[in-house]
This record gives structure tokens, C-alpha cells and sequence, in this order.
């Protein structure tokens, strides 16, 4: 389904940002707007950064690599990961798009990315939803979203099961894929336009991606995967996604939640540090 | 020095202490392993960045910090080591990537997979790398089966009686998390890659390992993607089973490459319509073990 497009579909964001909820979505339209079951995602749109087709496509498994090893052998396997899925191969991607050696190549080249559709969220929304996530106070999510050295998912005292993603701070990783626009095919939405007028929004998106645009279409998708659907799924069946820190992975779903979760000295902090690239989104007058 | 290694008589220049020495006739060896230049292929076609494959079915596995491989015609590897390599990092490639070049060059089928001998039966746990075929296959072997292969199962799908499992060494690659979970402590164990706590362990208990070959009897493919109550079993069958084992192969792209599709397409048709296969569901955490092992010895051990 869709039109032909060389590369892969990129679905990129800050982590906590409405990532899953696009994927859904996408899987959703890409079945004519049939009800999706979550613990599929995993496999229909899996996070680039997943380290299992690694040894086949590469020769040499990611786990007998140093992580410089690792790093420098991805815009390349990136590549070679578009060339073995020639139709139509969509991922989550939570890296920052870069260099992955000073004035090397990108983490993600042009030639192997066909789109990217890059979500957003209010970073004071992101940090609560971030605290849920890592189980650790607001003040460390915070912390963590201005930390520009951010590195997910290295190896401890077993395997990641992922690639070591850098993520830089939010800001950081915002501007990488708004710069990215020069040289990619890229998309951005909010997630508060999502939650606002998902059927504007979400047909935006099937437009960009070459898929079903019909209102029917949009509308099943968007109705199939509405924040209640997907929690009421956890609920019965649990999300393989879910890390053990959080109750349940689909938490809020709500836009401006942050107001009565930060601290007015939490929410300037933010702002503070982000407010630059807030203003740009339109977060800030 | 020679060596038993799936079967093979390996002379080689390079000690591979984790390889049981060769106690068999004298034969000529099967394959030598020396030290030597290990130049850029003539126009190989590129599998990666580490990986070339000649027209001539030659490889070249290459990675600057360690070193270069040359694989030959399955008779033949010559190792030039890089300057700041160890020899642990020579093996690591050496009966990994390399010995699974060696398996396809020679015509067999080499399964990304670990494996242990329960009776008469071969099983093999198969999954891409982090599954937790190490450690599912180390805690087999606590239990009292013997060791065939760690994350590379070679595989005779054409052995006379059926497909055997040619049984490598008695050494596996455990993360810190799995040698705790075990009870094997790290002193003295050789790290994988300089900054990892990935070490290689070798089995010495007397039983440990098993020399010979053993039919292969069901091949499972370590699966945490369902969160079962209990651990649990589906076993395949038909296309179905075909095409998971497929999946299963070592360095099937390089393979591809070497022009064995169709070879590995029937090797894996014959392997489905004589050995189990299903994916083994189970939850990836330590304290829940041995619920899988109980689950194989609940399938394979007769009282």
C-alpha cells in the first residue's frame, strides 16, 4: 500500500512524545483502519536502534562491538537495512539525528531515509511523562532533557537489547530533526495538534506518507486508536513496551497535564532552558 | 597443534584453548588456521562493511581493531591480527563469524543457535542475539546436560542417519547479569570486547560437553514477545516451520551471497520434516530460568 518510496519511514521523536500512538496509528490506516493489537508494534514498526538484524545485515553481531564500533557502522547499516526491506519498512526512531564522527556521515543519510515523520510534545508535558517512565522524580526527568550528552541504552550487566542512541537534550534533539529538513523529506506535527483535531492531523500524515487519505479511512484509524482503546488493551493483555517502572504504559494521554504536575519553579526551569525552541513550536507566545 | 572441532581435525597456528585437542587418527587436518597477510579481496562483492565475499566463494571478515580474516574454500583461515588486538578477541571472531563462514563454505547449515544434549536428542535454542541462548543453554548444562555449541550450531542436515548437531566447544558467552544469575564468578575469565562485561566461560565438569554428534531431535526459537502466565510451547509445522528455522540461519545473507539459497532452502525443508520446531515463550528473566528448563525436560526426559 502506498506509493512506491525508496528508504525507510522514519516515525522520530524526543521519547515520550506520542511515538507509540503514531505507530498505532500508521499500523492502523496501513489495515484499512482496523483495530491494531499493541503488542504487534513491536514488530511491525520496531525501533531502529533494535540490534537483531544487526549480525545478519552486517556480518558481525552488534553484541562483539565496542559502542564506537557500533556507532560508526550505522549510517551504513541504515543503508543495507533499506536495501533488504524494499517495500514499505517504517520505524520508531528515538535518536538525535547526527554526525556520528566529527564532519562524518549522518546517523540516518538522505539516501537511505524515504520520510520522516517527526512528532513533538510540549517539553513540560515530556518531563512528566519522562519521571512516569524512568520511575524517577520530575526534577531528574527535567535534568535528563537538559542533559545534551544523553546517551540511552548502553550496555550494563547484561546486553541492551538496543543500539546506544544518543539523544542529546530535548532541545537538541528537536533542532537535529528540524535541521534535518534541509536534506530529508520530513514532517512535523505536535502532539497537541494530535490530541486537538486528530482527523486534520492524522490525515496530514497519511497524505505525507503516501497512504489512504479518504476521511472513512483517517477517521477508522483515529478511532481504533484512541488513548482509551489502546489503555483498555493494556489493561487486558499488558504492553510488551511497558517499562517496570510504570503501572501502565499508556498513563494520561492529555495535552497541558504539566499545570498541575510542575512546580511554577519546575515549569521556568523548562522554559528556561528550552524556551528558544518552545518559541519556535509555538509552545510560547 | 590440531583440534576437534565439529568433527574436523584443526591445525593451527593460533592456540584455541577453549577447543578440545584432537585425540583422533591421523588424518591429514580438514582445516588449517595460520597467521599470515590477509589481503583485500580481487571485486568481492561487498556483505558489509566487515564482510566481502570473492567470486571465487573466498571471505574476507575484517574489523580494523581486531584484525582480518581469510576464509578459503572451508579448508583454509589466515588470521592477520591487528597491532592493539588480544587473542581473546582473535577467537571471539575466529569461532563465531568465521567458523560459521567455514560451515557454509563446507556445504552445512549453521544455525544462529545454542544447543545441549538431553538423552539421545540434540536440542538447539535458537534466537538473535540477546534472546538468551547463553544462558538458557548454561543453565541446561548446571542441570546435567552435556554442552554441544554456543550461538553457532553447526548443523549436517545430510548425515546419514538423519541431521546431526557437530558439536564445537564447551564455551559460552555470558553477560554479568547471566553469570550471577549462575553462580560463576568472573575471576579469571577472559572479557569479549575490552569495555564489556560480557565474558567467555568454559564448561570443564567431566559430562560437560559432548565430543560426538547427536541427531538433531527439535530446534525452539527463544521468544519473549507474548507474556505468558506460563512458559510455554507452540510448536510449528509445514511452511510455517520452514520459514522460522530459516530465519534461524547463520550469516544467511552471507550464504545468499555464496550462492546458497536453494542448498539452504532444502537443507531447511529437510530439517522441518524431521526435527521439532517451535518457538519456546517465556519471559526473559533470570528468577524464571529454570521454568523454561523445566518445560524442555518436561518435553525430553522420559522418567
Amino acid at each position: 500500500m502506498g506509493p512506491p518510496m525508496s528508504g525507510l519511514v522514519l516515525l522520530a521523536s524526543y521519547p515520550k512524545s506520542g511515538n507509540t500512538w503514531m505507530r498505532a496509528f500508521v499500523e492502523s490506516l496501513r489495515q484499512g483502519g482496523q483495530p491494531i493489537q499493541i503488542a504487534t508494534l513491536r514488530t511491525g514498526i520496531p525501533n531502529i536502534a533494535w540490534r537483531g538484524w544487526f549480525g545478519e545485515l552486517m556480518g558481525v553481531e552488534a553484541s562483539d562491538l565496542e559502542p564506537g564500533e557500533i556507532a560508526r557502522a550505522r549510517p551504513d547499516y541504515h543503508r543495507r537495512l533499506c536495501r533488504f526491506m524494499p517495500g514499505w519498512a517504517a520505524f520508531k526512531v528515538h535518536d538525535c539525528q547526527h554526525r556520528v564522527e566529527p564532519d562524518g556521515e549522518w546517523l540516518f543519510p538522505a539516501d537511505s531515509v524515504a520520510a520522516v515523520v517527526y512528532v513533538v510534545r510540549d517539553p513540560r508535558d515530556v518531563a512528566v511523562s519522562l519521571s512516569h517512565h524512568i520511575g524517577r522524580p520530575i526534577d531528574e526527568a527535567i535534568r535528563r532533557m537538559a542533559d545534551h550528552h544523553w546517551t540511552a541504552s548502553l550496555d550494563g550487566e547484561g546486553p541492551a537489547s538496543q543500539f546506544p542512541q544518543f539523544r542529546s537534550s530535548w532541545s537538541g534533539h528537536v533542532e537535529s530533526w528540524l535541521d534535518a529538513q534541509r536534506y530529508l523529506r520530513l514532517h512535523l506535527i505536535r502532539y497537541e495538534d494530535m490530541i486537538a483535531n486528530p482527523q486534520a492531523a492524522f490525515g496530514a500524515v497519511a497524505a505525507f506518507l503516501g497512504l489512504d487519505t479518504s476521511p472513512a479511512a483517517v477517521a477508522a484509524a483515529v478511532a481504533a486508536t484512541t488513548f482509551d482503546s489502546l489503555r483498555a488493551q493494556e489493561e487486558a493483555h499488558g504492553f510488551c513496551e511497558r517499562p517496570s517502572s510504570m503501572e501502565f504504559f499508556f498513563r494520561s494521554g492529555k495535552a497541558g497535564g504539566w499545570q498541575d504536575r510542575l512546580s511554577p519553579e519546575q515549569a521556568e526551569r523548562i522554559v528556561t532552558r528550552h524556551g528558544a525552541v518552545m518559541r519556535r513550536l509555538g509552545y510560547l507566545p | 597443534m590440531d583440534y576437534l572441532l565439529c568433527g574436523w581435525r584443526v591445525r593451527s597456528e593460533v592456540p584455541l584453548p577453549e577447543v578440545c585437542p584432537w585425540a583422533g587418527d591421523d588424518r591429514q587436518p580438514d582445516i588449517t588456521v595460520r597467521l599470515g597477510c590477509a589481503p583485500a579481496l580481487d571485486r568481492p562483492v561487498d556483505v558489509s562493511p566487515y564482510l566481502q565475499i570473492g567470486r571465487d566463494g573466498d571471505c574476507r571478515l575484517s574489523i580494523e581493531t581486531v584484525g582480518s580474516f581469510l576464509v578459503r574454500h572451508g579448508r583454509e583461515v589466515v588470521i592477520e591480527p591487528a597491532a592493539a588486538s588480544t587473542a581473546p578477541e582473535i577467537r571471539l571472531l575466529l569461532l563465531g563469524t568465521v567458523l560459521g563462514l567455514l560451515s557454509h563454505q563446507r556445504g552445512l547449515c549453521p544455525l544462529h543457535a545454542s544447543c545441549v544434549r538431553v538423552g539421545d536428542a540434540a536440542l538447539a535454542f535458537a534466537g538473535p542475539s540477546g534472546a538468551g541462548k547463553s544462558t538458557f543453554a548454561t543453565m541446561l548444562a548446571q542441570r546435567g546436560y552435556a554442552l554441544m555449541a554456543d550461538d553457532v550450531c553447526v548443523v549436517d542436515p545430510h548425515a546419514a542417519g538423519g541431521p546431526v548437531v557437530l558439536p564445537a566447544f564447551p564455551r559460552v558467552k555470558l553477560w554479568q547479569d547471566s553469570l550471577d544469575a549462575l553462580s560463576i564468578g568472573t575471576a579469571g575469565l577472559d572479557r569479549n570486547r575490552p569495555s564489556q562485561r560480557k565474558y567467555h566461560y568454559t564448561l570443564t565438569q567431566p559430562g560437560g560437553f559432548a565430543a560426538e554428534p547427536v541427531p538433531l531431535r527439535a530446534v525452539y526459537l527463544l521468544d519473549d514477545t507474548r507474556s505468558p502466565q506460563a512458559e510455554e510451547i507452540e510448536y510449528a509445522s509445514g511452511f510455517e516451520a520452514i520459514s522460522l528455522l530459516s530465519g534461524q540461519i547463520f550469516r544467511r545473507t552471507a550464504a545468499a551471497t555464496l550462492g546458497r539459497e536453494r542448498e539452504l532452502f532444502q537443507a531447511v525443508s529437510t530439517l522441518a520434516a524431521t526435527v521439532k520446531v517451535g518457538r519456546l515463550f517465556r519471559h526473559k528473566r533470570m528468577d524464571r530460568l529454570d521454568l523454561g528448563a523445566g518445560l524442555i525436560e518436561t518435553e525430553w526426559v522420559r522418567p
